[in-house]
């Protein structure tokens, strides 16, 4: 794998020919995703593997106890760590920020920490002295498109995954509990944020496309590596299940109909609700697994009935 | 102890392998032979550049000390003026550990062994096989691959990475020790620790076998 990825233009003749008739090469349908395999860990709190095609991504949440930012004395901190390593592909160097990988982490950023998904008022423990402070590192292992959108399901994810220790106050004396000793808690997580990628493909010429009467273009959802490196612009809108819009980021590419924008984000919504049950589902099974595995019934006090 | 390995698993590296060895989970990627950057060029041998990424937050000084002591290893088994003028990038990933922040050894094992099937996978040339063992003396109990909390405990402990040849450990290749200790115990866990190391090789060989009998199934 060379560090610049230059595809022919036979391949990329042959993309455009597919897409006109509807076909894409993975002989995917147009708005569909393709499958996620996840991984939870049952050992541990905030570890998560996500897979999608062969883009693979793994992120831990971990927490600890620091003063806050004096503006803030009531809220915690959250850090997001989304530096892509050459692992994942040799066009992201490890010592300098590529401007794809600048737009990658901060699109994820506004998604999970600007739209204030995570209750930062509740990792308050004594107001101005010590606050928890939320690290999520995204490790990427391999890259085969769509980084965006995998980062941020994978983030919310772990995010719903991870309990912190609980703790308790007596006279400014902090004691933090073993997660053994005392069940530790959830984070409060106010809403969960999904990223869509859409990206769009221009089969006709630049003109034909800002003057013609009819636009063409082509638009995609979660695109492989191949696709990504031919598409002529891309939109990531970001939504929740309660219907709200968080994010729209279309940095400059190919003008798109304002039309086209509403339709996509009402096409989105049923594949935001999909996700974001998948999340529910998926943490359900794994409190489930780990509470038959633990033995955690046997601590239950209260009747069956 | 029991390796579980997965190679082949990045289809963006040329080389990569997944570890599970106790209770820390480690990935290595290997990209070469690759074109290097100027100052990264030797005129007559590969250039190595080893990364390592911590489980979690960024990586500070001690990955560095980490990427220094794996490059000394590696330089020497690798052959590497079968590639003049390439560089051989070596990214280690770091998932699950199980020791705290002032152990590195659990850490630097894995790496190591990790690092073996990845070159393997990656078919680079390699002067010979190599193995890496982590030994620990409690109060005077030698044990191997000892788990965290054992680790706190302990008095000393020491990563020994022997060559391999002929089925047989050779040459100490690299000794890593922390704590106190007498020459003479450094001594009698060496001794120790052959057998150790011959019969993670055999481990090795099986699960390579496995790896090229699956790589080579259409024939």
């Amino acid at each position: 794998m060379s560090r610049n990825l230059e595809l022919s233009t036979n391949q990329k003749t042959y993309l455009h020919e597919g897409l006109k008739n509807g076909i894409r090469l993975s002989n995917r349908d147009f708005l569909k995703f393709r499958d996620i395999d996840i991984y939870l860990s049952t050992d541990e709190f905030g570890y998560v593997e996500v897979s999608i095609g062969n883009t693979k991504i793994s992120v831990r949440v971990s927490s600890q106890i620091i003063k806050p930012y004096e503006d803030r004395p009531f809220e915690g901190i959250l850090t997001i760590n989304s530096e892509i390593s050459s692992m994942s592909s040799l066009k992201f160097d490890t010592n300098s920020r590529s401007q794809e990988e600048v737009l990658i982490s901060r699109i994820i950023e506004k998604a999970i920490r600007r739209s204030n998904s995570l209750d930062l008022e509740n990792l308050c423990i004594v107001a101005g002295e010590k606050v928890w402070e939320i690290i999520v590192d995204l490790n990427f292992w391999n890259f085969d498109g769509n980084l965006i959108d995998i980062g941020c399901f994978a983030s919310m994810l772990a995010l719903s995954h991870f309990k912190k220790p609980d703790i308790s106050i007596l006279n400014d004396e902090i004691k933090i509990y073993d997660i053994n000793e005392r069940e530790p808690v959830n984070l409060s997580i106010l809403h969960i944020p999904i990223c869509l990628t859409f990206s769009f493909f221009n089969l006709n010429s630049k003109e034909m496309n800002i003057k013609g009467d009819e636009a063409n273009e082509i638009c995609l959802l979660d695109c492989d590596l191949i696709e990504e490196t031919y598409r002529d612009g891309f939109l990531v809108i970001t939504l929740n299940k309660n219907r709200e819009l968080i994010q729209l980021s279309k940095n400059g590419g190919l003008p798109i109909d304002a039309q086209q924008l509403l339709e996509l984000c009402m096409k989105g919504q049923s594949i935001v609700d999909e996700l974001t049950n998948l999340i529910k589902t998926k943490i359900k099974e794994n409190e489930e697994e780990r509470y038959k595995s633990n033995n955690l019934g046997l601590l239950e006090a209260t009747a069956d009935r | 102890m029991a390796f579980q390995v997965k190679t082949s698993i990045l289809s963006n590296s040329d080389g990569s392998a997944e570890l599970i060895i106790g209770g820390t989970k480690v990935l290595v990627s290997i990209s070469g032979p690759i074109e290097p950057k100027i100052r990264q060029e030797l005129p007559n041998q590969a250039s190595l550049d080893i990364i390592i990424r911590p489980y979690k937050g960024l990586s500070t000084t001690r990955e560095k000390l980490l990427e220094d002591k794996l490059r000394q290893l590696l330089q020497s088994i690798i052959i590497r003026y079968k590639y003049p003028r390439q560089l051989i990038q070596i990214v280690v990933q770091f998932l699950i550990i199980d020791e705290i922040e002032e152990f590195t050894c659990n850490e630097l094992n894995a790496a190591i062994n990790c690092c073996y099937f990845a070159l393997i996978d990656a078919d680079l040339a390699l002067y010979s096989s190599f193995v890496s063992v982590v030994a620990c003396i409690n109060s005077g109990n030698l044990l191997l691959n000892p788990p965290g909390d054992i680790l706190i405990n302990s008095d000393s402990h020491h990563v020994i990475c022997y060559n391999i040849e002929n089925q047989k450990a050779n040459k100490l290749l690299f000794l890593e020790s922390d704590g106190e200790f007498t020459e003479e115990t450094l001594f009698t866990i060496l001794a120790k620790t052959v057998s150790e190391a011959e019969t993670l090789h055999q481990e090795q060989r099986k699960i390579i076998q496995a790896k090229i009998e699956n790589d080579y199934i259409w024939k």
